[in-house]
C-alpha cells in the first residue's frame, strides 16, 4: 500500500468491507451474520467507484446479483488500524501532546474497551447499561447550565471514551426519556415528548451543518474536532429520524412531521456520507505526502482533477492546495528512495506552514459553541 | 449581459451534495449517488426559485408568473428522474430571461433579501437542514449578484 497508495487503499476497503466474499462489478448483495438487514452495493472496480443501498433499483434483476457474506469482525483489536494507532501511540509520548489532551496510553486503552462491539444498535445496550447512571449525577433539568447528561456523553465521545457507534444511540435515548419521564416526577406539564424531539433534531442538524461548514477555517485539529463532532450531531440525528420498530408511529409524529424527520435524517446522512466520514479515511493510513501521492493516483486512475479526489476525500484545504502543483515527477516516486523521503519531509513541512496562521477549535470550544443543539434543555419545555 | 451559464457553473461549485441529493430523490428512504444531469437539475431548480421570487419582488409580474409556471412542476421531474435535456435548456433559457431583466433594473437588496427569504423556505419544505437553506439562498445571491455586476 505504501509503495501504490492508490491500489492498495483501494484493495484495503474493498477486503476490510468485504472479507473473503469475491465482490463482482455492478450489484452484490451483502448478507450479514450479525442481525442487519441484507444491504446492495454497486460496485465499478476499474473505476474504484461504489455505492450502497439499502434496496435494489427497480428493474434489477435480483437473481442476477451476486452474494456476499462479509466479515463480521468480533475483535477491532485485531485490526490492522489497531496496530499502527498502538505504533503511533507507543511513539506519542516521546513528543510533545498538546495541553488538555489525555495521554496516548490511556487514550487507546478507552478505545480497547470497545473493541468487540458491532456495529449494531441491540448490541451497544450493555455497554450503554454500564456508563449511564453518572451520567446523571448532579444534573438539574431546571437550570440552563451545570451538568447535562448529553453534553457529558458528547465530551466523553470527543475524548475517546466511547466511541460514535455507542453515543449515537445512547443519545436519542437520552433525550426520549428525559422529555418523557421527568417532568412527571415533579407533577410539571411539557408538550408530547414528539415536540421536543423535532425540535432536537432541528437544532442538531444546524449544529452538523455549522460545524461543516467552519471546519475549512480551521487548523488540523480544529478541522478534526469540528468534523468529529459534526459527526456525531448528524449521526444522532439519524438515529432520532430512525422509525425502528415503529417508534415514529408510537410517540404519534404526523405524516408531515414524520416526512420532515425523515428527510433531516436523509440529508444529515448525505452530509456524513460526503463529508464527515471519508474525513479522517486517509490520514488514519498514511502520512500528508502519501495523501498528495494517493490523490494524484486515484485522480490519473478516475479520469478527474486531483482537485476533485481531494473533495471527495475531504483534505484539508491546506492539504489541497499543495495539488495544485503540477509536477509530474511525484507520481514516478519510488517508496524507500530519498527522493520519496525528501518529497514527503517537504511535504509535511509545507503542511505546517499553510496552517500556521489558522484558528483552532479545541473539544471544549467545540462544545461549548453546540451546547445548545446537544443539551437536554427541558427547562425550555417544562411548564412552571 | 448576465450569463446564465456563469451562474449555473459558479453556483455547481458551491450546492452542497447532500442537499442535491435531497431535492433531487422522490423519498426520503433514497441513498443513491446522483448524476450529473440531475444535479444540474437541481442546481437550475435552486437558481430560478430564487430568480423567480426576485422578480416578483421588482415588480415585474409577468415574468415572475411566467417563471413560476415555468419551475412548478420542475422538482417534481427531477425527482422522476424524467428530465430530458430539453428541460435543462428551457430551464437555462428561463434563467437568462430572468437575469436579463435584474441587470436591466439594476440589482435591489430588498428583492435579493426577499428572494433568499422564499428561496430558503422552499428548500426547507424540500427537506433542507435550517442552516443550509439560509446559507444556500445566501450564496445564490452572491452568485447572482456576481453575476449582474460583471456584465
Amino acid at each position: 500500500m505504501l509503495e501504490r497508495p492508490a491500489d492498495g487503499a483501494w484493495s484495503d476497503a474493498l477486503h476490510g468491507v468485504f472479507g473473503v466474499s469475491t465482490p463482482l462489478d455492478g450489484w452484490n448483495k451483502e448478507v450479514f451474520t450479525d442481525g442487519r438487514p441484507p444491504g446492495y452495493v454497486f460496485l465499478d472496480i476499474p473505476s474504484k467507484h461504489a455505492y450502497r443501498t439499502s434496496t435494489l433499483p427497480q428493474g434489477v434483476d435480483e437473481t442476477a446479483v451476486n452474494v456476499l457474506h462479509p466479515a463480521v469482525p468480533d475483535d477491532a483489536g485485531k485490526s490492522e488500524l489497531w496496530r499502527r494507532a498502538s505504533e503511533i501511540a507507543a511513539e506519542l509520548p516521546r513528543r510533545d501532546v498538546p495541553p488538555g489532551m489525555r495521554k496516548p496510553k490511556l487514550v487507546m486503552q478507552s478505545i480497547a474497551q470497545f473493541c468487540t462491539l458491532r456495529r449494531h444498535k441491540d448490541s451497544t445496550m450493555p455497554f450503554a447499561a454500564a456508563i449511564t447512571k453518572p451520567l446523571f449525577e448532579g444534573v438539574n433539568f431546571g437550570v440552563s447550565t451545570g451538568p447535562d447528561p448529553v453534553l457529558r456523553l458528547a465530551a466523553r465521545y470527543m475524548r475517546f471514551e466511547v466511541p460514535g457507534i455507542l453515543a449515537r444511540h445512547m443519545i436519542p435515548t437520552l433525550y426520549e426519556t428525559s422529555y418523557s419521564m421527568i417532568p412527571g416526577l415533579f407533577n410539571r406539564t411539557c408538550p408530547p415528548v414528539k415536540v421536543m424531539l423535532l425540535h432536537k433534531a432541528e437544532q442538531l442538524s444546524d449544529a452538523a451543518y455549522r460545524l461543516w461548514r467552519v471546519r475549512k477555517t480551521l487548523n488540523v485539529s480544529g478541522f478534526c474536532n469540528a468534523t468529529y463532532l459534526g459527526h456525531l450531531c448528524a449521526a444522532v440525528v439519524a438515529s432520532l429520524g430512525s422509525n425502528e420498530g415503529g417508534r415514529l408511529e408510537r410517540l404519534m409524529f404526523t405524516e408531515g412531521e414524520r416526512n420532515r424527520l425523515q428527510r433531516l435524517r436523509q440529508n444529515v446522512d448525505e452530509l456524513g456520507t460526503h463529508y464527515f466520514a471519508p474525513t479522517f479515511d486517509l490520514p488514519a493510513r498514511f502520512q500528508p505526502g502519501q495523501i498528495l501521492l494517493w490523490v494524484r493516483k486515484m485522480a490519473e486512475l478516475q479520469r478527474e482533477t486531483p482537485q476533485e479526489v481531494a473533495e471527495q476525500a475531504c483534505l484539508h484545504p491546506g492539504l489541497a492546495r499543495m495539488l495544485a502543483d503540477p509536477d509530474p515527477r511525484v507520481l514516478g516516486l519510488q517508496a524507500g528512495t530519498s527522493e520519496y523521503q525528501r518529497f514527503l519531509r517537504d511535504a509535511h513541512i509545507n503542511y505546517v506552514q499553510n496552517i500556521a496562521d489558522l484558528p483552532g477549535l479545541s473539544i471544549d470550544s467545540a462544545l461549548k459553541q453546540e451546547a445548545a443543539a446537544l443539551r437536554v434543555n427541558l427547562h425550555e419545555f417544562v411548564d412552571y | 449581459m448576465a450569463d446564465a451559464s456563469n451562474a449555473v457553473s459558479e453556483f455547481s461549485s458551491k450546492m452542497d451534495k447532500a442537499l442535491a441529493t435531497v431535492l433531487a430523490t422522490p423519498s426520503a428512504e433514497d441513498r443513491y449517488f446522483i448524476g450529473e444531469a440531475l444535479f444540474i437539475g437541481t442546481v437550475l431548480f435552486v437558481l430560478n426559485r430564487y430568480a423567480g421570487a426576485y422578480l416578483d419582488e421588482l415588480g415585474i409580474k409577468p415574468l415572475a408568473k411566467q417563471h413560476a409556471d415555468a419551475t412548478r412542476d420542475y422538482l417534481a421531474k427531477i425527482r422522476a428522474k424524467k428530465i430530458e435535456p430539453s428541460d435543462g435548456e428551457a430551464q437555462q433559457k428561463q434563467l437568462q430571461l430572468a437575469l436579463t431583466a435584474i441587470e436591466e433594473r439594476g440589482a435591489s437588496p430588498e428583492a435579493a433579501r426577499a428572494a433568499e427569504e422564499t428561496l430558503a423556505k422552499v428548500l426547507v419544505d424540500a427537506g433542507a437542514i435550517n442552516a443550509q437553506a439560509r446559507e444556500t439562498a445566501h450564496e445564490v445571491t452572491v452568485v447572482v449578484q456576481a453575476i449582474v455586476r460583471r456584465s
